[in-house]
């Protein structure tokens, strides 16, 4: 990922975040082992903005 | 990489009320992170965000307030204790983020007028501190009876503080730095 403040590349993936669905949509994605949504958080080693997407369904990052 | 950026710790003021004696040591607190080299920081007041109450999460953001949390090394919370537990509107601002929170440290600074400072609010805050991703230090500032801590212009009157204060604040930015190298350059799951 790139920083979308400074464009640094790449920003370092520093969490994967349990997060509770808000959305009905969100809601209905939740299993019984994961209670929520993951979350990966990323961090710019340039200028410390942070970002998080959702993971490809496909596995890759 | 950008070595020289300051590290950035803001001040959460966490109460909306009229009257309130936290604004008081919420003013201390930025005063003595002031003063510090190599790190800024501001008073960020609850009562000041246009953040509605009758939603949550990214659609009831503050762009300006999620700027703010999203650059920050480390916060200071705080929290006057209300039937011992902690403000509504406070909670209520801290929800509308999250990954902004990841891995940053955080110290809560509790305010009551008994002789507890603030110890519930402190304990009753921590499990939010958890689930948010902050990082909670072991030191706490505990302002006691606060009515008499400090004068009507907002002056602290008991500097026996002071050393408490800076201990407080030497833990702080010790994590904010070490987690800022963390969020940096220390990447999850790599070593799996």
């Amino acid at each position: 990922m790139t920083c979308p403040r400074c464009g640094y590349h790449p920003m370092n993936h520093q969490a994967d975040k349990l997060t509770y669905p808000v959305t009905r949509e969100e809601a209905e994605s939740i299993t019984s082992v994961m209670d929520g949504v993951i979350e990966e958080v990323f961090s710019c080693p340039n200028c410390g903005w942070i970002e998080s997407r959702r993971p490809d369904p496909n596995g890759s990052t | 990489m950008n070595p020289d950026r300051p590290l950035f710790i803001p001040v959460i003021l966490g109460t909306p009320r009229r009257g309130r004696m936290s604004e008081h040591a919420a003013e201390l607190m930025r005063a003595q992170i002031e003063l510090r080299p190599g790190v800024r920081t501001e008073l960020i007041d609850v009562a000041a965000l246009p953040i509605p109450t009758d939603d949550a999460g990214e659609t009831a953001k503050d762009a300006a307030f999620s700027e703010k949390i999203s650059f920050a090394d480390a916060l200071v919370i705080v929290a006057p204790e209300y039937n011992h537990g902690y403000p509504g509107l406070l909670k209520h601002v801290l929800d509308t983020n999250l990954r902004e929170y990841i891995h940053k440290a955080v110290g809560i600074v509790g305010v009551s007028a008994g002789v507890f400072g603030g110890a519930r609010v402190i304990q009753n805050l921590i499990p939010v501190m958890r689930e948010l991703g902050l990082v909670t230090i072991f030191w706490d500032v505990n302002f006691t009876t606060v009515q008499s801590k400090f004068d009507e212009s907002g002056a602290l009157v008991d500097e026996s503080f002071l050393p408490r204060i800076a201990k407080f604040l030497d833990e702080l930015v010790w994590m904010a730095e070490t987690l800022r190298y963390g969020r940096s350059h220390v990447t999850i799951g790599g070593s799996s």
